[in-house]
């Protein structure tokens, strides 16, 4: 039966350093559930003190409500797939998955069913018979979850379960898996750097830096609220524009100068007058045929052509901009004008670096 | 006269050929990236381009000497691969300047141009640091700067983003190109990541079982596949492929199949008519280019069922069943597609995407 988990608290220091500091965390049944963030954040370690490898300094971890610290790993039921995959090369594919189930005491013939059941979840049925050797890495990446699930563990723990297969086929295996997870209903912690698989598959992200949890939401939050400026940097592909913006008062308003000429009026927000940050995605800027007024100039410097998509990099305030658009028609050393729209724009105090909501009152003047 | 011309090149290893009579060449200056699947045989070209695999037949010419039985240290090329190994004891300055140290250069000039591939590769501030202090990202700029010290003909990367972190590598992917128009080097560059490959380079060359399937422009690759091979792997998702029926109804030419009847306009059906074509073809269609509704319109007049859809921030990936078709569309991020499973969908075949079901290879047009 798949469950609830509850991380209440937890920390872990690693030779003086914190590895991760008193992180909470609470995931619903069948809830999936990604930790996202760069390399030594404390991923890694969270997940492999939910699974019992290590041992918390503090800190409590509740499977349905019952403390699990003390139990010794095999006793947890718990199931994990990390990123080598530990597929056994020279046993078939049907003894791989026996494997798990011959280690629970289950007898030949509901092995034999439990096996069946896994080949047509997974779609491995015409791989039964092949060892592990000889597997692609699709195949490899079944062939482990379905071991994992064999047990039927309450939670399953996911650690970058893709980062050794190639582009294509992790874009692929994305939707695959999601879509296997909620028919199963099974709760899932998913350990990733990878945010366009966080974005993709999650019902919430969790991002962290440092040890901690900088942020819980879900993906259109993470990607349209970020809470700070590390994650609106983190998040996205091409990255956010980070440009410097001057706020100043503006009667019962506030007024957003960017360089080149525009001017956004806003409600009061909680922010100091003088220079601050506005945070654009590269989609989210517009491009206009000609200079008008709210429009800013730039320089096209050079484009990245991804076909369905292109990337313009601009100079633009004495940096690089990056604009995302559909269409290619244009030539490097050309001036753009681009527009910028408040509605999505995120202004970002450069002391705290957190993000402070505002509200546009009417278009670029 | 090309910097770098391969002709012919064989290789094999035991019973598997990994290099199958590959033939390209690459002008001065320009970034070829080399992509294709895992084992599809991108190292080995490059391995073999560099001399560290002895080729079976053909031959390399690097800056037009024929380097095929030269030993790797005389041909003039510099690599860096997917594992950078910086050494550990010593500083990231003396990293970069190795290769210097062993050839005749003053220390004045070493000093020299260290200083300013730091100063382009935006690592003044590691060089008196050791590697164990480097960020990933910083001990690959460290790794290319000792790989551009010392100008050879050709420069060699293979896979030298793969190891890293999703976001420095999206970082690492825009700064390589902003360095590339900086240095001027030939470049050819190994990887399995098309949005790299489109990136970066000059022209592509996807590579599959040991051979080329298409040398071009980032645009040809993507807008003009020779093959279904490259239709798929170019892109993300991959263009959809569907089986069709290419016939007339109601005096019009047009693909029709299980759910479906598509018109193609009248000029490229007439293009269509002039060219010999069998009647059982498949098409193939760009995610972006299939329109999705939540009622049924004009442009969107078939009906489909959502199967689920991917949230990416910059845009959504839909996948969709079209009677016994399976698709995947792209649409602008957060756009209402209705609660309902129901959707209608719009698809306008470009007549230059029809390809045979059997060999997969995309037809030519008469013009």
């Amino acid at each position: 039966m798949t469950a609830k988990l509850r991380l209440s608290g937890i920390s872990k220091c690693f030779a003086g350093r914190d590895a991760v500091r008193d992180l909470s965390l609470t995931l619903d049944r069948g809830e999936f559930l990604s930790l996202l963030g760069p390399s030594g954040c404390g991923k890694s370690t969270t997940l492999a003190m939910i699974a019992g490898f290590i041992t918390p300094d503090a800190g409590d971890i509740l499977v349905d409500g019952a403390r699990i610290n003390d139990l010794s790993p095999r006793r947890r039921r718990v199931g994990l797939v990390q990123q080598d995959y530990a597929v056994f090369t020279s046993l078939t594919v049907r003894a791989n998955l026996a494997f798990g189930l011959e280690v629970k005491g289950l007898g030949r013939s509901a092995r034999r069913s439990a096996v069946d059941r896994l080949a047509r979840l997974f779609d491995l049925g015409d791989v039964l018979d092949r060892r592990g050797g000889t597997l692609n890495m699709s195949e490899m990446q079944r062939v482990a979850l379905a071991r994992s699930l064999a047990s039927e563990p309450e939670l399953l723990l996911l650690d970058e379960p893709m980062s050794n297969l190639d582009a294509e086929s992790r874009a692929r295996l994305r939707g695959e898996l999601r879509q296997l997870q909620k028919s199963l209903a099974q709760t899932v912690l998913y350990v990733t750097h990878d945010q366009a698989e966080a974005l993709s598959m999650s019902d919430r992200v969790a991002v962290m830096r440092d040890g901690e949890i900088v942020q819980v939401s879900t993906p259109d939050d993470i990607y349209y609220r970020p809470a700070n400026r590390f994650v609106a940097e983190f998040i996205g592909d091409p990255p956010l524009n980070l440009i410097p913006c001057d706020v100043s008062a503006d009667a019962a308003r506030m007024a957003i100068a960017l360089a080149g000429g525009a001017v956004f009026h806003v409600s009061a927000a909680p922010i100091a007058w003088g220079r601050q940050w506005l945070g654009v995605r590269p989609h989210d800027i517009e491009l206009v045929g000609e200079a008008a007024p709210g429009t800013v100039p730039a320089l096209l410097r050079f484009v990245e052509n991804f076909g369905a998509r292109h990337v313009l990099h601009a100079e633009y305030a004495s940096d690089l901009i990056r604009i995302e658009t559909v269409s290619a028609a244009r030539s490097i050393g050309e001036t753009l004008h681009l527009r910028f729209s408040p509605e999505r724009a995120l202004l970002i105090d450069r002391s705290s670096e957190c993000v402070v909501p505002f509200r546009p009152l009417e278009a670029a003047a | 006269m090309s910097a770098v011309a391969v002709e012919r090149l064989r290789k094999t290893f035991g019973e598997i050929t990994a290099l199958d009579d590959i033939s390209l060449t690459i002008s001065h200056g320009e970034f070829l990236c080399v992509v294709g699947r895992t084992n599809a045989g991108k190292s080995t070209l490059l391995k073999t381009i560099a001399g560290l695999h002895r080729a079976d037949s053909g031959r390399v010419i690097i800056g037009g000497r024929d380097v095929t039985s030269l030993p790797p240290h005389k041909r003039r090329v510099s690599m860096l691969f997917q594992n950078i190994a910086l050494f550990p004891t010593i500083t990231g300055r003396d990293n970069i300047a190795f290769p210097l140290r062993t050839a005749n250069v003053s220390a004045e000039a070493i000093d020299r141009r260290v200083r300013s591939i730091a100063e382009t590769l935006k690592v003044e501030h590691v060089l008196d640091r050791l590697p164990r202090t480097f960020s990933g990202g910083e001990q690959q700029r460290i790794a290319i700067g000792r790989a551009i010290i010392q100008p050879g003909d050709l420069l060699m990367l293979d896979e030298p983003l793969t190891n890293l972190d999703a976001s420095i590598r999206i970082r690492l992917r825009i700064e390589f190109k902003k360095l590339r128009r900086e240095l001027a080097q030939t470049i050819i560059y190994v990887t399995h990541d098309q949005v790299e490959a489109m990136s970066l380079s000059d022209r592509v060359a996807v590579i599959d079982q040991g051979r080329i399937q298409q040398i071009g422009s980032p645009d040809d690759v993507y807008h003009r596949p020779l093959n279904r091979f490259v239709a798929e792997f170019i892109g993300s998702p991959p263009m959809n492929i569907i089986d069709a029926e290419l016939g007339e109804v109601d005096g019009r030419v047009s693909l029709t199949g299980a759910g479906f009847s598509l018109p193609i306009d009248e000029t490229d059906g007439w293009r269509l008519r002039n060219t010999k074509l069998p009647q059982q073809v498949a098409f193939g269609i760009r995610p972006e280019r299939i329109i999705v509704a939540p009622t049924p319109t004009n442009e969107a007049p078939i009906g489909a069922e959502i199967l689920w859809v991917e949230h990416l921030g910059n845009r959504s990936i839909v996948a969709l069943r079209m009677g016994e078709a399976a698709l995947k569309a792209v649409v602008a991020p957060n756009r209402p597609l209705g609660t309902d499973r129901h959707v209608w969908i719009g698809l306008r075949p470009d007549p230059h995407h029809l390809l045979s079901r059997e060999t997969g290879i995309f037809f030519q047009l008469a013009s």
